[in-house]
């Protein structure tokens, strides 16, 4: 054996210490020490991959750690039919429902089950160029600055997000090349809602008008979703409207209520950073870089501001007059005393939204 | 002796120090490469020990200690961790399980109040339930406001972990709740009467 043969045999020889590993090199061999733990993975947290689909698409999917909405219990997923998950060989409180009948629509599926369910993320925005723009009295179209993205994503190389004007494109900088998408994940928590019934009635004996308001309590979407919390992914995450308790003054608006019945809360944004020179218009494939973006890291537990008081009697609200000055001005004051009840339920109602805190 | 025994010598020293003398057994992997050999372990889950933490064990359950105001949980009067007198206590679990239409159950921590001194805990006991707001534990979970339901005899229960039956008989356990808890009590407009239970 030559030296540098001999060199080269003690080069493949060295020991590099890898994951979780420590070293100590000794003249009689080296130490190796296994250290440390697995990453911790919390509630809620992503891991996304890519599948490629029998027709070669690729196709990202993300796998989100069991997580907790209490009351309740652990959040679904909604699958496909074509899910090998629902397979009657398989073994799993969700096959056991479906081996007498082949799943046809989209099941809901816990995070807990086994085989475990994921999200595909097939909807991204891209968060360096504007998406919004406005037009000028002069005929001008200016573009909004884009969104933008955590600083961290500058060090990878990522174009510059667009401060908007004239262009809305993202800017060019030749050291910045790779292509940015997002997508977040957002849990819906179903839960009770209000609204108000307003009716109108005439008191036929001093031909007054009375009015009466209440709130009413609603779970059907409650019911209708069985109360479960369910993961989905979204190009972007929007508040749900709430109930309309801010400034509606037209007759009837304020009782119409949008109470969307459910909770949403944002959990995550996945940003998936392309290779150098991708196209501006390409979506992520399976040569994108996932890089998840927590919000929530522990289990959830949540309850409405308010909770159904069966107690309260329904509002009246009437003008009380001299029996002799009822039919004289009942009529007049029919039309302000509607604006009054309006007005009260306006301030009475109770708003169902719920909020959550962690544990 | 000459300078190219020494540097042989010195040779198989280096050799030697960077020998790689150990069997490969689970959790152990190296990779050879022109450039040296990577080794790397398999990092085990961390310890995480926490309150309420379940160990199934049997037809039975034990947990780690844990607390709702302070006030020690406990399995038949025994704290969970046990006393002088009594080692770690069990809770035994119902055969069948009490599950939901999912299979799906709870270990719940079930507490009983004192109205005569502010909604005081003055037990909490661990229990099994399929709905921990119903008052025999049955049936799936219907709360569409959040919080805790109250129950008779100023009861409310609260869950520290989840089970899963599996097609094969199997329970998987997993454990929403880490920390010990703080509860408290919203009253109706009457001041008296429990309309919800908060524990956090």
């Amino acid at each position: 054996m030559t030296r540098r043969e001999y060199e080269d045999h003690i080069r493949a020889r060295t020991i590099r210490p890898g994951l979780f590993c420590q070293q100590v090199n000794t003249p009689f061999g080296a130490k190796l020490r296994g250290y440390g733990h697995a990453e911790w993975k919390h509630p809620w947290q992503v891991t996304c991959d890519c599948a490629l689909l029998p027709d070669g698409t690729p196709q990202w999917r993300a796998t989100i750690e069991p997580g907790f909405s209490l009351p309740g219990g652990d959040a679904y997923i909604t699958m496909q039919p074509d899910w090998e998950g629902f397979d009657p060989g398989v073994s799993n409180e969700v096959s056991i429902k479906s081996s007498k009948d082949r799943v046809t629509s989209p099941t809901p599926v816990p995070l807990t089950n086994d085989p475990v369910p994921y999200l595909v993320i097939d909807g991204w925005r891209n968060p360096a160029v504007s998406t919004s723009l406005k037009a000028t009295d002069s005929g001008d179209i200016i573009y909004d600055a884009a969104e933008g993205y955590p600083p961290y994503f500058q060090q990878l190389g990522v174009v510059p997000p667009s401060k908007g004007g004239e262009n809305g494109d993202a800017a060019y900088d030749p050291s910045r090349t790779c292509q940015i998408r997002a997508a977040d994940i957002v849990l819906t928590q179903p839960r009770m809602g209000t609204s108000l019934d307003y009716t109108s009635s005439l008191n036929l004996a001093v031909g007054q008008p009375i009015q009466t308001v209440q709130t009413l309590f609603s779970d059907a979407n409650y019911a209708a979703t069985a109360g479960r919390a369910t993961l989905t992914a979204v190009g972007k995450f929007s508040p749900p409207q709430a109930a309309s308790a801010d400034t509606q003054t037209l007759f009837g608006l304020l009782l119409q209520g949008n109470d969307p019945e459910y909770e949403q809360w944002h959990i995550a944004t996945v940003w998936m950073v392309s290779p150098p020179g991708a196209d501006p218009a390409s979506n992520p494939d399976q040569t994108w870089t996932p890089h998840p973006q927590h919000f929530v890291f522990w289990n959830i537990m949540w309850a409405t501001a308010i909770a159904e008081d069966k107690t309260s009697a329904p509002a009246q609200l009437s003008i009380p007059l001299p029996p002799e000055d009822q039919l004289l001005i009942g009529s007049a004051v029919a039309l302000s005393s509607e604006a009054l009840s309006e007005l009260s339920a306006l301030l009475d109602m109770g708003s169902a939204r719920a909020s959550y805190w962690t544990l | 002796m000459s300078p190219g025994i020494a540097l042989l010598r010195q040779f198989k020293q280096r050799a030697r120090a960077s020998q790689l003398a150990f069997a490969r057994n689970s959790g152990t992997r190296v990779r050879s490469t022109p450039f040296g050999q990577i080794v790397r372990f398999s990092g085990g889950s961390a310890n995480f020990s926490h309150p309420w933490l379940p160990t199934l064990s049997g037809n039975g359950c034990t947990f780690q200690q844990g607390h709702v105001n302070n006030f020690p949980a406990t399995i038949k009067g025994v704290p969970l961790d046990g006393d002088d007198s009594n080692p770690q206590p069990i809770l035994e679990l119902p055969n069948p399980l009490m599950l939901d239409t999912s299979n799906r159950g709870f270990l719940c921590v079930e507490v009983t109040c004192d109205p005569a001194h502010d909604w005081s805990i003055i037990k909490a006991e661990m229990v099994q339930v399929a709905n921990p707001d119903a008052e025999d534990g049955s049936g799936d979970v219907y709360n569409p406001t959040g919080a805790a339901k109250p129950l008779k005899n100023n009861r409310a229960r609260w869950p520290v972990a989840l089970l899963r039956q599996r097609a094969d008989d199997r329970i998987d356990i997993y454990e929403p709740v880490h920390f010990d808890l703080t509860h408290r009590v919203k009253f109706f407009p009457d001041n008296t009467t429990p309309q919800r239970h908060f524990f956090y």
